[in-house]
């Protein structure tokens, strides 16, 4: 495998570094002058800035920067208009949006900010067979207009699962205040709460997972007072206590097994520790762990002696898509404080669901020879690839900046490096229900806060540049001071909201799962 | 003329109160919250019941940062407070000079103390403006229209702020009210004032159940402020079922009720005893003092914040704390600190307590340049608190020293939304885009230049004082910190160990507090340790001498000594070592 980091990704991200900063000084000339949008002088700009002719330009070699980076990406039928800002500054801007069957219309925008009409993007998106679209982006400066090279961007045939879960939460250190698990529909702009724990008097929540992509089976785990692991399936609620007499503790990171009935968690000892280091601010780690696999009709605890050694450290457990093998990581256990050694390999085990049982484990990746540390892996749903995170050691690769995204090809054994990482940290992903997206968490706009992205998996194994998830106002992320924890990509809208799920809760006591 | 000058008196007696006396209680309210001229921030009230109340509440707390026209602000609250009560308890023929006051004077007594915010004077403002509003409508089918249509709109807006309208307005109509149908509307208002806050619960806020009917009210006071909470919001109704019996008393007695002398007397008096309460339960001096000297740590004016120190009554950890950091940054600690009150190495950090102190508690972690714990105390404080003032700015300095400039960029333009911050921010932002003059900046050069680079991991008790000075010897406050930390632990083998270092940091003399540790130490141990190129004071020796001299005298009765050394020597170590519990 080639450890190195590419070159070319690296000048993206500091591009994108560059736009943020641009971004964020544009802004400030803004609100110093505070402008106010309001509704019906938007409606008039629409109105009277969609359908405009083409003014007369000149050309110019550069391409406009645009924040969000909407440029040369490929997206989903279905996603919501990908509104964005014109960084170069002009006192008028005009964007042009067309595609080869003929479908055009122009936005105006005295700011710089594009916000895309909705139904024009629809129609945009729905009808371009060709599989693009194209942005001409005009600017206005002292009354001459300037055109920047034309933006081609492409759209796949395959659409995205229509919502994203994700868990709101400011990238802090112990201490949490409001935070909630949201879903966002991925074709507008809406979301809703699933959980806020303002309603269950402000205790953490962690871990949301779902079958199969699908919103109808959820579960996560509340902490503190009102502790439990939350489960949603098939409409009926439970709230289980999984931490048994035998176990190191209750369930934390989670995935279900295809077939609905089972959950497979790891119980680990968490530590969190504070290093002194600039750019390392907090390191989280196990000082144990094992994997162990919930019966979900039986109430049961299942593991077996390979999936909980002592002396090894095995955790992160994700179900292949047949069901019949649990990946997990699994690394040798270090004494206190040795957490910089502690690395992890990739490992699999057969699992028979007929009579929940385990045969015995195969090393899939040895990185920890190499000072490489895995963790997420996650299998596609066509059971071909595997996308995990790779560091230098340890498995809470969200404070790892050096943290890429690799992918493993399970029939060729080859580990490829898509071009999808910065040179900060990618953490978390997730396939969509056809394997033709994947979400992942990335610092890359500026370091702290976690942002969700998506890449296009095209059917010759490559990722495609990833674009961030659309906003309606395209500064949501400057203003914006709290990450997007964990996000899941699935089909249907999650059957819950808080206040069901303060009714149930009230309702419902905790089960305490047996061994 | 009393009537009409009385009013204007006690509202600048008012503004005088929080100005004079409440000046720092003022400034330490507006570091508690950053309002932002920015949509996404205001959309987020929009989330609860009360957004109005609120976003007016964190718009006039911005001003607070200059605490006069704080003062002011909550002055004009009162004033508008005085006519909304004067106007409605004048439909109920309640004219005493007094009885506008009593609100007021209640606001005056939860203004005092720091957890009611602006925000809850005008929620309350905001439901006596609607009351007044609706006792103004003398005709009844037009009140019942208004209340029954605009009541729900103003719960939105105002929140729990608006029970008190359906209150105070469903009172009216039963004591003022002649229809026989009213009794009707008013079943009709308590319906409304029950279902719609429970529709809006079901359908708009996601919001606990214990708050549907309350929130955004504070309501977690305590004995005294508590009673006056309540009695701010029931002392209208109490007013107006008052002014109705009065009024239907036999004449005689009305009459003897408003003879000039009686009033004037009454009157008097009452507001005497308004002032004595205020004074007597309200007015918290030491949070007064404690507040002063969070001010000028702030504004890093150490020998004013040791002088208010100094003037502090009692043991208090967070005023040791200041204390010990105003004199690290002043150069005095080695001199001084026993000149104050010690309490152990627990006064010289303060344990980490989430939702309480982490504002104040990571301070001395910059100062001492340890940059990732700074930060880290001001993002757990900036979470716990909200978005504030205090924490972004810390936050912004220490990102710069890490090098996350994108993080420093990001924290400069939300705190740029504030105007009172522009200044700052643009002192900042101009660094940034100029490296040669952020490298020269004193603040930012001294911190980088004593970055770790040699990684230790946060001690959740210490300040990891002796791994500071492993990856930075020079680093002088760490080193000093660290000798006063050994002293407070009295572990003078580590201290006698280390003093050597004095003359490489630059000391030209020994600090006396030092001096008297090392002179008692060699007599103690028999030994002769004395850092090259220094000597110990004679008067310090002579003191030691007649310190000595009277310990042996009262050594067989320890109280005694602890008494009479005390007297003399109380600010010396010797006294805190052999006397000090820690």
């Amino acid at each position: 495998m080639n450890w190195e980091r590419n070159s070319g990704i690296l000048i993206g991200t500091i591009f994108n570094s560059r736009i943020y900063n641009l971004m964020i000084k544009k802004k400030k000339i803004l609100h110093s002058q505070f402008k106010f949008n309001l509704i019906p002088f938007l409606f008039f700009v629409i109105l009277v800035g969609c359908n405009r002719k083409i003014p007369e330009y000149t050309e110019t070699d550069s391409q406009a920067i645009l924040n969000p980076d909407y440029s040369s990406i490929t997206i989903p039928p279905n996603i919501a208009p990908l509104n964005f800002r014109i960084m170069d500054k002009a006192d008028l801007y005009l964007a042009r949006f067309y595609n080869n069957e003929g479908t055009e219309f122009m936005v105006r925008s005295k700011n710089g900010e594009i916000k895309i009409p909705d139904k024009k993007w629809k129609e945009l998106l729905k009808i371009s067979g060709s599989g693009e679209y194209s942005i001409d982006i005009f600017a206005r400066n002292s009354g001459e207009f300037t055109k920047y090279q034309t933006i081609t961007n492409k759209i796949s045939q395959e659409p995205i699962d229509k919502y994203l879960v994700y868990r709101l939460i400011e990238p802090g250190f112990e201490t949490w205040n409001k935070m909630g698990i949201y879903q966002r529909n991925l074709e507008n702009f809406r979301q809703t709460p699933v959980m806020l724990n303002s309603l269950s008097g402000g205790n953490c929540m962690n871990c949301h997972t779902f079958a199969r992509n699908s919103g109808k089976d959820i579960m996560f785990h509340m902490r503190g007072e009102n502790a439990g692991t939350i489960i949603f399936k098939d409409g009926v609620y439970s709230k289980v206590n999984t931490k048994t007499d035998s176990t190191i503790s209750a369930g934390v990171y989670s995935s279900w097994h295809p077939s609905g009935d089972f959950i497979a968690y790891s119980v680990n000892n968490i530590v969190q520790s504070f290093p002194a280091m600039p750019g390392r601010k907090i390191e989280v780690y196990d000082t144990l762990s094992d994997v162990v696999v919930y019966d979900i009709r039986k109430n049961l605890i299942v593991t077996t002696d390979q999936l909980s050694r002592p002396d090894i450290l095995e955790t992160f457990p994700s179900w292949g898509p047949d069901g019949h093998s649990l990946y997990y990581c699994s690394a040798v256990k270090q004494s206190m404080g040795n957490y910089d050694k502690i690395r992890y390999d990739l490992m699999r085990i057969p699992f028979d669901p007929d009579n929940c049982s385990f045969g015995q484990p195969e090393s899939i990746i040895k990185v920890s020879d190499k000072g490489k540390s895995i963790s997420f892996p996650r299998v596609s749903p066509d059971n071909k690839y595997l996308l995990f995170c790779l560091a230098d050691y340890g498995n809470f690769t969200l404070w790892h900046p050096e943290s890429d995204i690799y992918m493993l090809d399970l029939s060729t054994g080859e580990e490829i490096k898509p071009e999808i990482n910065s040179n900060r940290t990618e953490s978390f992903h997730e396939w969509s229900s056809n394997g033709r997206w994947v979400v992942f968490s990335s610092r890359r706009d500026d370091g702290l806060y976690t942002r969700p992205y998506f890449t296009y998996f095209d059917t010759a194994g490559k990722m495609h540049k990833p674009f961030i998830l659309p906003q309606k106002d395209p500064e949501f992320y400057v203003d914006f001071m709290k990450s997007f924890n964990v996000p899941e990509l699935i089909t249907s809208q999650v059957g819950l909201n808080p206040r069901k799920l303060e009714k149930f809760g009230k309702k419902n006591q905790t089960i305490k799962a047996g061994l | 003329m009393i009537r009409s000058l009385l009013p204007g008196v006690i509202f600048i007696l008012v503004f005088m109160y929080f100005a004079v006396f409440n000046k720092y209680h003022i400034l330490y309210l507006e570091q508690n919250q950053l309002f932002r001229f920015n949509l996404s921030y205001l959309r987020d009230f929009f989330l609860l019941p009360g957004p109005l109340s609120l976003i007016i509440g964190a718009f006039f707390t911005q001003f607070f940062v200059i605490s006069w026209l704080g003062a002011l602000i909550i002055t004009l609250k009162c004033l508008a407070v005085y006519f909304f009560t004067k106007y409605i308890l004048g439909k109920y023929n309640i004219m005493g000079l007094v009885f506008p006051f009593i609100p007021v004077w209640l606001l005056v007594i939860l203004h005092s103390n720091e957890l009611f915010t602006p925000d809850q004077s005008i929620g309350l403002m905001l439901s006596l403006l609607f009351t007044a509003v609706y006792i103004s409508v003398s005709t009844p089918k037009i009140r019942y229209i208004l209340f029954l249509s605009l009541w729900p709109l103003y719960f939105y807006l105002t929140g729990g702020f608006a029970m008190i309208c359906v209150v105070i307005c469903t009172l009216h109509e039963v004591l003022s009210g002649t229809r026989k149908d009213r009794f009707l509307f008013i079943a009709l208002y308590i319906l409304e004032g029950i279902l719609m806050p429970w529709l809006f619960s079901q359908l708009l806020f996601f919001i606990p159940k214990g708050k549907i009917f309350t929130y955004p009210l504070f309501y977690t006071f305590h004995t005294f402020e508590l009673v006056s909470l309540i009695s701010v919001y029931f002392i209208l109704p109490v007013l107006m079922v008052t002014g109705y019996f009065i009024n239907k008393v036999n004449a005689s007695v009305v009459k003897f009720i408003r003879g000039t002398t009686i009033k004037i007397l009454t009157g008097s008096l009452t507001i005497l005893l308004m002032v004595f309460v205020i004074y007597k339960f309200a007015y918290n001096k030491r949070a007064e003092q404690m507040f002063a000297i969070d001010y000028h740590i702030r504004q890093a004016e150490w020998r004013k914040a040791l002088k208010q120190a100094e003037q502090y009554p009692d043991l208090n950890t967070l005023v040791i704390y200041y204390t010990n950091l105003a004199l690290l940054n002043s150069g005095q600690l080695g001199e001084k600190m026993f000149d104050y009150p010690q309490i152990g190495p627990g006064g010289l950090r303060l344990k980490w307590e989430r939702n309480s102190n982490l504002v104040f508690g990571g301070d001395i972690f910059y100062y001492l340049a340890y940059n990732n714990e700074a930060y880290r105390w001001a993002f757990e404080a900036m979470v716990a608190k909200g978005v504030n003032p205090r924490s972004l700015k810390r936050l912004i300095i220490t990102s710069i020293v890490n090098g996350d400039n994108d993080v420093a960029e990001k924290y400069l333009h939300i705190l740029g939304q504030a105007p009172f911050y522009r200044k700052w921010v643009l002192k900042y932002e101009r660094l940034l885009s100029d490296p040669a003059s952020l490298a020269n900046d004193p603040e930012i050069k001294r911190n980088r230049n004593f970055l770790v680079n040699k990684n230790f991991i946060s001690n959740a008790t210490g300040m990891n004082l002796d791994n500071l000075l492993e990856n930075h010897p020079e680093n002088k406050m760490a080193f000093e910190y660290y000798l006063a930390d050994l002293l407070l632990r009295k572990e003078l083998d580590s201290f006698a160990e280390n003093i050597s270092r004095l003359k490489e940091l630059g000391y030209t003399s020994i600090p006396l507090c030092f001096e008297e540790a090392l002179i008692f130490y060699n007599f103690y141990e028999n030994k002769q340790v004395i850092p090259e190129g220094f000597s110990f004071r004679p008067e310090t020796v002579a003191r030691f001498n007649e310190y000595a001299g009277l310990y042996t005298k009262f050594r067989s009765d320890r109280a005694a000594a602890r008494y009479e050394l005390g007297k003399k020597f109380r600010n010396t170590y010797w006294y805190y070592l052999q006397f000090a519990n820690i």
